[in-house]
C-alpha cells in the first residue's frame, strides 16, 4: 500500500487543516482474522463476532480499456517532493500514486486489494504469527507477485522493500512524514526468493502498510541518505533517471509550469488480467489559483481538476456528472482543552479570574449542546458537508454509530445550572469567582471566522462569553519547539480554550493514540487538548498491543461511546474531496482514501 | 559622467548589504519556517524537526546562517577558522584564492529546500517568461500612457480628455487581482472560452516553455509557438496594461499640460512656428524629462515579476516563483529573488538618473 499511507494520515492532516486542501485518507481496514488472544495488557470485553474478509471484498470491476491517449490533470498546490517518504501534500500522494507501488492499495469501496503482494498476509492464512517465530512478538510473511520490474528493467524484489526499511531507519535520515512508527517495531528482514519475512518486536496492529513501499537498492545504494533529504536523485533533471515501480514514470519535471509522467512499460498491473498502462501519458499542469483551474477544465485545457474543496461544489455544479464529490476522511470540530492548569493566555479573556472554564466537563457539554451544526452546513458551507458525530469516519470499518447532538439550549442551561455555572449581572456565568469566558481559536480560513462567530453567538445565549482570536498557521500549529508560551492560540502550548480546524479522521484506529492518550500531550505527542480520561486511555492502549481485529473493533467501540459521552470534542462536519472529470476518462473510480484517483491510474483509458 | 557612475555604484554596495542584511533578518526571525509542514504532524517529533533543521543549516544563529549564505563563513568550519576558506584564506575571497564555493560572493545562491533546484538557475529560467510579460506590458502600457497623456493634454478639457480622465480614475481603482478574474470569467473556460485560462503554452500541443524540449519544437514550428505565446499572452498583458496606463497616463498629461505653458512655448509661437512643432519637437521633449525617470524606476518591474497577475493567470515567472517560495518557506529561493530584485532596483535608478543627464543638456553630474 502506498507510500506508508498510515504514516502519512496524521501528516495529511496538518495539510489539510492548515490549508483547508481535502485530503484522502486510506481505509486502514487491516485485514487479520481470527486471531488467537491478543497480547493487550489490559482485559478486555468479549469482543463480536467480526469477519475480516470484508476488508478485501472489494466492487472493483474496471471496464477493457483501450491503450494510447494523455490525461491532463490541472492542480493549484504543485507537488515538488517525489520521494514516496517525504512527500506531504495531496498533489504529491497523486503523483506519486501513479508513479510507485506498494504492497497493498486501498480501493474506491475502501477496502484493500493486493498490489506488489500476492495477497495480505493475515492471522487466518498464516501470514501473521502472534506470537511470532524465534523469540519474536509478531512474524509477518508476505509472498510478492513473480516478475515484478522497476521502470528501467531491473527486478522489484523483496530486497528493495527491506532496502526501504533500512532506508527509513538510517540515523541521517529526516523529513519522513510518516515518521518511523512501524519501522522501528522491525527487527529484521529476511528475504528468500519472492518471501518477505518481517520480524517484529512489538505487535504492530498496522502491519499491513510496513514498508509502504519499495525502493530501488540498485540505484540509491550507495547515495548517501544524508544527501537524499537535501532531495539528491529527486531533484527536477533528475526524475527523468529515477527507476520507480509504479504505472507511469517521469519524463519530466517543469518547476511552476507542469509535469509529465509516461507509461512504465516494465510494470504489470496487479489482478489475474495484468497489463501496463493503457495511457501513453499523465500530465500535471499548475494553475496559480483553484478557480483558475475551474476555469482551465471548463476551457478543455486540463482532463481532471483535484484539490478542490466542498465550498468549491457551488461554483461547479452545473457540471453535472463530471463533479466528483466522494466523502473524505477529514472532519472539522472544536477542540476544547482539557486541561485545568494551562489554557488561554490571551489578555482579552484575562478578566475572567484565575482558572480554565472548559476544563470542567459541564463547560464542554454545554458547548456541544449549544452549537448548531446543521445551520453552519447550510449557513456557510452550502449544505455539502455531512455532519460528524465521532472523529471517526463512516467508512472506517470500526465506526460505531453514535447518538447525535443537535441543538437544544435548554438542555445546555440546564447543564450548566446543575454544575453550579450560575448567571452574573452581566450575564455571563460563573462559578467559584471564575467567569465562563472563552478564547475561541481559528485559522485565518474566512469560513472558519465565520463558524466561530456562529458559535461564538450560540454560547452567549446561554450564558459563555467568547472571544473570537483568528491567528495564521505559523502560530497555531506552531511546533513545541517553535513556540513559547505567548505564541497565540499555539496548540501545542495550550494557549487555548477552544479551537476550530480540520483533523483527519483515520482508518487507522492507532493513530487516534498520540492524539488522545494521557501521555501523548506536547512535547511527547499530539495531545494538545490535554485530555486525561483513564476509560479512553485504556480502550487505546488495547488497540495499540492487539492485532485482532474484533479486539480492535470492539476497543474502538468503547473509544467513540467514551469520546460522545464525556465531549472530548465537538465534531463538526466532515469534509470531501471534490474533483472535476472530463466524460473522456475511462475507469475512473473515486476514491476517497488518501490514495487518491490515480490509485488505478493503471487502469486508465481515454475514452473515443 | 563615467566619474559618478562609478560612485554611485561603488554607493550601492554598502545599500545592497544592509538590504540583504535586513531582510534575511526578518525572513528568517518571522514565525513558521520549512518545518511548519510537519505541524500538528504527531509522528514528526520534535527531534525530526531538528533534524531536518540542521540538514539544512537550519538549526545555526541567525547571523551564521547569513554569514554562509553570503559566503563570508565556511560551513565546514567551527570556531574562528569558519572565516577561513579551505586554502587558509578568509573564504570572502574568490575562490581561486580561498578555494571557497559556497555563498553568494562566490556565485552560490544555495538550493530550494522544497525541491532541491539550484537557485541561480531556477530564478534564471523564470526570469524570460517574466520578461516577456512585463516587458510586453512595459512598452504597450508606456507607449499608450504616452500617446493617451499627449493627446489629453492637448484636447485638455474636450470630451477625449474627459473620457480619457473616468478611464484613468477606474483603471487606477481596479484591483489587479479582480480585474485578472473577470478576464478570465469573460473571455476563457466559464465565460466564451476563446482565450486560455492560465499557463504560458497548450500543455497538450507544445513542450513546456524554456526546456530543451520546447526550443527544438520552436525551431520547427516557430510561427505556431509564438501564435500560441500570443494567446496566453493577451489576458495577462492586458490586466496589467490597463492598470498602469492609468497612471502614467495622468503623469503625462500633467507633464504636458505644464511644458505647454511654458514661456518657451508661448516664444515658440510668437515666432508663427506651425503647433505641430511647438507641440512635438520643444514642448513634448521637455515634458518627458520627468517621465523618462519615471519609467526608470518601473523597469525593476520587469524582473521582479508582476506577482499577483503571474498568479492568476498561471504564468510560470518570477512573480510566481515568489509567492510560491514564501508559501513553502523556502528561504533560499527568497533571498535570491529579493536579492535580484534590489540589484536591479539600485541599477535602475542609476540608470534613470543617467538617462535623465543624457535627455536633458542642463544636467551635468
Amino acid at each position: 500500500m502506498r507510500k506508508g499511507l498510515l504514516g502519512l494520515l496524521g501528516s495529511v492532516a496538518i495539510i489539510a487543516s492548515a490549508c483547508g486542501g481535502a485530503a484522502s485518507p486510506a481505509p486502514s481496514e487491516a485485514p487479520a482474522s481470527q486471531a488467537p488472544a491478543s497480547q493487550a495488557p489490559a482485559a478486555s470485553p468479549t469482543p463480536e463476532a467480526f469477519d475480516p474478509a470484508t476488508i478485501f471484498a472489494t466492487d472493483y470491476t474496471p471496464e477493457a480499456g483501450t491503450p494510447g491517449g494523455t490525461i491532463v490533470f490541472g492542480d493549484w498546490q504543485e507537488a515538488n517532493e517525489f520521494n514516496p517518504y517525504y512527500y506531504g501534500n495531496v498533489t504529491e500522494a497523486n503523483v506519486v500514486s501513479a508513479a510507485y507501488s506498494g504492497l497493498l492499495v486501498q480501493t474506491h469501496d475502501f477496502r484493500l486489494m493486493p498490489y506488489d503482494a500476492v495477497e495480505a498476509p493475515t492471522v487466518q492464512n498464516g501470514g501473521v504469527k502472534v506470537p511470532g517465530d524465534g523469540g519474536d512478538a509478531m512474524t509477518v510473511t508476505w509472498k510478492l507477485r513473480d516478475g515484478l520490474k522497476w521502470s528501467d528493467g531491473q527486478p522489484l524484489t523483496c530486497d528493495d522493500y527491506k532496502f526501504a526499511w533500512e532506508w527509513v531507519l538510517n540515523p541521517d535520515n529526516t523529513g519522513l512524514y510518516g515518521g518511523t512508527v512501524g519501522y522501528e517495531d522491525i527487527t529484521a528482514v529476511d528475504c528468500s526468493g519472492t518471501e518477505m519475512v518481517l520480524h517484529y518486536k512489538n505487535i504492530y496492529e498496522a502491519y499491513l502498510f510496513v514498508p509502504a513501499t519499495p525502493m530501488p537498492r540498485h540505484y540509491f545504494g550507495t547515495t548517501p541518505v544524508a544527501d537524499m533529504v537535501n532531495h539528491e536523485g529527486y531533484r527536477p533533471e533528475q526524475m527523468p533517471n529515477l527507476p520507480v515501480s509504479g504505472a507511469f514514470k517521469f519524463e519530466s519535471v517543469t518547476p511552476t509550469q507542469e509535469l509529465r509522467l509516461v507509461r512504465n512499460d516494465n510494470y504489470v498491473s496487479p489482478g489475474p488480467n495484468g497489463h501496463a498502462a493503457y495511457l501513453d501519458n499523465l500530465i500535471w499542469k499548475w494553475y496559480g489559483d483553484a478557480d483558475a483551474g475551474i476555469a482551465g477544465f471548463r476551457g478543455g485545457e486540463i482532463d481532471f481538476l483535484t484539490d478542490l474543496q466542498d465550498s468549491d461544489i457551488p461554483k461547479v455544479a452545473d457540471l453535472g456528472d463530471q463533479v466528483s464529490a466522494v466523502p473524505a476522511l477529514l472532519y472539522e470540530f472544536l477542540r476544547p482543552n482539557h486541561g485545568a492548569a494551562e489554557c488561554s493566555r490571551n489578555t482579552a479573556v484575562a478578566d475572567r479570574g484565575a482558572g480554565c472554564p472548559v476544563s470542567d466537563p459541564a463547560i464542554r457539554e454545554a458547548i456541544k449542546y449549544a452549537v448548531n451544526k446543521a445551520e453552519i452546513n447550510d449557513r456557510l458551507l452550502g449544505g455539502n458537508t455531512e455532519l460528524a458525530n465521532t472523529s471517526i469516519s463512516p467508512k472506517a470499518w470500526y465506526f460505531a454509530e453514535e447518538p447525535s447532538a443537535s441543538q437544544d439550549v435548554e438542555k445546555a442551561k440546564a447543564i450548566l445550572d446543575a454544575a453550579g455555572w450560575v448567571v452574573g449581572p452581566d450575564g455571563v456565568r460563573q462559578k467559584a469567582g471564575l467567569k465562563a469566558k472563552l478564547e475561541l481559536c481559528t485559522t485565518t480560513r474566512q469560513v472558519r471566522q465565520d463558524t466561530l462567530a456562529l458559535v461564538a453567538g450560540w454560547l452567549h445565549d446561554i450564558g459563555i462569553a467568547a472571544v473570537v482570536n483568528p491567528v495564521g498557521p505559523p502560530d497555531i500549529f506552531a511546533s513545541y519547539n517553535e513556540s513559547t508560551n505567548e505564541t497565540p492560540c499555539a496548540l501545542s502550548r495550550h494557549n487555548f480554550d477552544v479551537a476550530e480546524h480540520a483533523f483527519l479522521s483515520s482508518l487507522d484506529p492507532n493513530s487516534s493514540y498520540t492524539t488522545y492518550h494521557s501521555t501523548q500531550v506536547e512535547p511527547v505527542g499530539g495531545n494538545s487538548a490535554q485530555v486525561n480520561d483513564p476509560e479512553l486511555d485504556a480502550a487505546l492502549d488495547t488497540v495499540k498491543n492487539s492485532v485482532d481485529l474484533a479486539v480492535i473493533k470492539d476497543a474502538m467501540e468503547t473509544f467513540q461511546d467514551i469520546y460522545v459521552a464525556n465531549t472530548v470534542e465537538v465534531p463538526l462536519y466532515y469534509r470531501k474531496n471534490v474533483e472535476l472529470h472530463a466524460p473522456v476518462l475511462g475507469n475512473f473510480f473515486a476514491n476517497g482514501t488518501t490514495q487518491g484517483p490515480t490509485w488505478n491510474s493503471w487502469d486508465w483509458y481515454r475514452k473515443g | 559622467m563615467a566619474k559618478y557612475v562609478i560612485r554611485r555604484v561603488i554607493q550601492a554596495i554598502p545599500v545592497l548589504f544592509g538590504i540583504t542584511v535586513v531582510v534575511y533578518g526578518i525572513l528568517l526571525s518571522a514565525p513558521g519556517g520549512p518545518t511548519a509542514r510537519f505541524a500538528l504532524n504527531p509522528r514528526f517529533t520534535e527531534a525530526d524537526r531538528e533534524k531536518f533543521k540542521k540538514a539544512w543549516g537550519l538549526d545555526q544563529p541567525i547571523p551564521v546562517q547569513y554569514c554562509r549564505w553570503m559566503g563570508f563563513c565556511n560551513p565546514d568550519n567551527e570556531g574562528l577558522t569558519v572565516f577561513l576558506g579551505p586554502t587558509g584564506w578568509p573564504n570572502f575571497l574568490p575562490g581561486s584564492i580561498s578555494g571557497a564555493t559556497n555563498g553568494v560572493l562566490h556565485g552560490d545562491f544555495g538550493s530550494a529546500i522544497s525541491t532541491g533546484e539550484y537557485v541561480g538557475p531556477r530564478i534564471a529560467r523564470a526570469a524570460l517568461p517574466t520578461l516577456i510579460l512585463a516587458g510586453t506590458a512595459l512598452v504597450l502600457w508606456v507607449t499608450t500612457a504616452v500617446l493617451l497623456g499627449t493627446y489629453s493634454a492637448i484636447r485638455r478639457y474636450s470630451l477625449f480628455d474627459q473620457a480619457a480622465t473616468v478611464f484613468s480614475y477606474v483603471g487606477y481603482a481596479m484591483p489587479t487581482f479582480w480585474l485578472g478574474i473577470m478576464l478570465i470569467f469573460i473571455f476563457a473556460g466559464p465565460g466564451l472560452n476563446i482565450l486560455p485560462a492560465g499557463g504560458m503554452t497548450d500543455t497538450r500541443a507544445s513542450p513546456p516553455f524554456g526546456s530543451d524540449a520546447y526550443w527544438t519544437y520552436f525551431g520547427k514550428n516557430p510561427l505556431t509557438a509564438l501564435l500560441d505565446i500570443g494567446r496566453h499572452l493577451l489576458l495577462p498583458v492586458f490586466t496589467l496594461v490597463v492598470v498602469n496606463i492609468a497612471g502614467d497616463s495622468r503623469f503625462v498629461r500633467a507633464s504636458m499640460i505644464e511644458a505647454l505653458n511654458q514661456d518657451f512655448v508661448r516664444t515658440a509661437r510668437a515666432k508663427g512656428l506651425p503647433g505641430r512643432v511647438v507641440t512635438f519637437k520643444h514642448a513634448f521633449r521637455n515634458a518627458m524629462l520627468p517621465f523618462v525617470t519615471n519609467v526608470g524606476l518601473e523597469i525593476p518591474f520587469l524582473f521582479t515579476g508582476a506577482i499577483v497577475t503571474e498568479t492568476i493567470f498561471s504564468w510560470p515567472g518570477i512573480g510566481r516563483l515568489t509567492i510560491d517560495a514564501i508559501r513553502a518557506y523556502d528561504y533560499p529561493v527568497l533571498m535570491g529573488v529579493l536579492l535580484v530584485t534590489s540589484v536591479l532596483v539600485v541599477l535602475a535608478n542609476l540608470l534613470a538618473d543617467v538617462a535623465y543627464a543624457v535627455v536633458d543638456p542642463r544636467i551635468r553630474f
